[in-house]
């Protein structure tokens, strides 16, 4: 009888182990885009183009395309962006050279100075992103099941997650639409302020019924590891104060090309133009 | 097999004379009710729509990896460390070892898979009275949750029963199982590895059949929690078996 008992102990136990390890094995799209974004992270240089687009009702509220040119090794960046929404279009150039920001708007003589010297972000360690890493890692660990992966023939990987209604963890649902709540009172406020800076986005002024209906996104990934391809797609819908649905639609498009083959050139911006911008303040 | 049954009864009474047991069965019924009243005529649920769905899945997943392990503790303690204590776990019955261990592991999945049932029952009738957005055809998909979420249940009881075998004292058992699964529940934050080995992960599998199921996925988490129940089971039992009467 005892031996029948260790044979069980010893052949379930074997099984076990089996089972963890082939689990373990499973979440490959997550393990492969969380890799790829470190990788990506890494990348001496890049050209990123980004295009974003937010519709209410299939109407489009606001886009922007910008082209983002990292070099990390010599410290430039340059950043061009055209924003439109329906009467209006803005252009807005961004450089970072010399440890500082500089942003140039059309139509306006004046280059404003960022200084991002004394940004308090730059503290991250890397004892932090690890910790931070192993919370993600098992806080989604039912949502890393959901991924999936298929590889293209030319050896690149499109990765998927496709999140619908009751997918979406619940307090991530309530988190975004407390947000969205908020943003709309925030933008209210501002609304008399008129800094101009940007073009504002014409955003319904969401009062019930606020849910996430869909988070979509879809990577892909190259040979070398590099995101290529990035599509994040969010649905949100809810009801405005004269009960009228509105299904708010953002997407965000990155296509990533010429990693680590990127120069941006600095350019020469005239010290006498230059206005000191503090940021978040006035 | 008539004398497993006889005897689950028997242990089921036992358990259902108890305080805990009762209580349990009371919050399964009257907590979701209270929920579902406080999420309709909160000021929160003004502006925002939850999918109602989820709100009983969150309920679900109090349950299912709160109250129903620490009962489960709780039981298996009562019916083995504490019958040990008592003197009364070995007595001249006229059932084997091997029956008198299945009749009491049963007895308290018996008692968790009425639990469960008892909890989608007033999940769903309160549900369909107070939520506007209720609808019938998720009736299935939530019984099915709740279906499912009984299988790691059954591998955390043997887990339970296996341990309340190893320790002799109810007190040091029922505390060591409460560490141990609180231990269980946050060293994957310290060690991400360790995640897949420990039963408590598999506790809100169900999410995992509510969208596309993996085939694949299927086939190794059953057999993870089959194996694991093996392994849990047969320790426990070696272990009853060599009890002095």
């Amino acid at each position: 009888m005892n031996k029948k008992i260790l044979a069980a102990i010893g052949i379930s136990g074997a099984l076990m182990l089996g089972s963890v390890y082939s689990i373990s094995a499973n979440t490959s799209g997550y393990d492969l885009y969380k890799e790829a974004l470190k990788k990506t992270h890494s990348a001496e240089s890049a050209t990123l183009n980004f295009n974003l687009k937010l519709e209410d009702n299939k109407k489009s509220l606001i886009t922007s395309q910008s082209i983002f040119k990292s070099d990390s090794v010599n410290q430039v960046n340059s950043i061009s962006t055209r924003m439109s929404n329906d009467s209006e279009v803005s252009n807005m150039n961004m450089y970072k050279q010399n440890e500082n920001w500089f942003v140039m708007k059309d139509g306006l003589d004046t280059v404003y100075k960022m200084d991002t010297s004394k940004n308090p972000h730059h503290s991250n360690t890397a004892e932090l992103k690890d910790d931070v890493e192993n919370l993600i890692d098992v806080m989604t660990k039912n949502l890393q099941q959901q991924i999936t992966v298929a590889e293209k023939k030319d050896g690149n990987h499109v990765i998927e997650l496709n999140l619908t209604g009751k997918e979406i963890p619940l307090t991530a649902n309530a988190l975004s639409t407390l947000m969205i709540k908020h943003a709309v009172m925030i933008q209210d406020n501002n609304d008399s302020d008129g800094s101009g800076f940007h073009i504002k986005a014409d955003f319904p002024e969401l009062d019930h019924d606020i849910t996430v209906k869909q988070v979509k996104l879809t990577a892909q990934v190259n040979k070398e590891n590099y995101i290529e391809q990035q599509l994040v797609k969010v649905v949100v819908t809810g009801k405005d104060k004269q009960d009228m649905t509105h299904e708010i639609v953002l997407s965000a498009d990155l296509n990533a090309t010429d990693y680590n083959q990127t120069t941006v050139t600095p350019v020469e911006i005239k010290a006498d133009k230059v206005v000191e911008f503090e940021h978040g303040k006035k | 097999m008539n004398t497993i049954l006889a005897n689950s009864l028997n242990e089921i009474q036992k358990l259902l004379a108890k305080k805990v047991t009762k209580l349990l069965l009371f919050s399964a019924v009257i907590i979701p009710v209270l929920t579902k009243i406080l999420v309709n005529n909160l000021f929160l649920t003004d502006w925002m729509a939850l999918p109602t769905e989820n709100i009983n899945f969150t309920l679900l997943d109090l349950f299912v990896t709160m109250l129903i392990p620490l009962y489960i503790f709780i039981a298996s303690t009562d019916l083995f460390t504490g019958e040990g204590e008592r003197g009364t776990l070995l007595q001249v019955r006229p059932i084997s070892r091997l029956e008198l261990f299945v009749s009491k592991l049963s007895a308290i999945g018996i008692l968790t898979l009425t639990v469960l049932l008892a909890e989608w029952l007033s999940v769903i009738i309160s549900s369909a009275i107070f939520d506007n957005t209720f609808e019938f055809s998720s009736v299935t998909a939530s019984l099915g949750a709740f279906i499912v979420s009984w299988f790691p249940i059954i591998v955390i009881s043997a887990f339970a029963v296996m341990l309340s075998l190893v320790i002799r004292s109810s007190v040091l058992a029922i505390s060591t199982m409460i560490v141990l699964y609180l231990i269980m529940m946050f060293i994957p934050y310290l060690l991400p590895s360790t995640l897949y080995l420990l039963p408590s992960t598999y506790l809100d599998w169900y999410m995992q059949w509510l969208g596309d199921v993996s085939f694949r996925w299927i086939i190794q988490t059953v057999t993870y929690l089959c194996s694991s129940f093996t392994l849990f089971f047969s320790i426990g039992y070696y272990m009853f078996n060599r009890k002095e009467a």
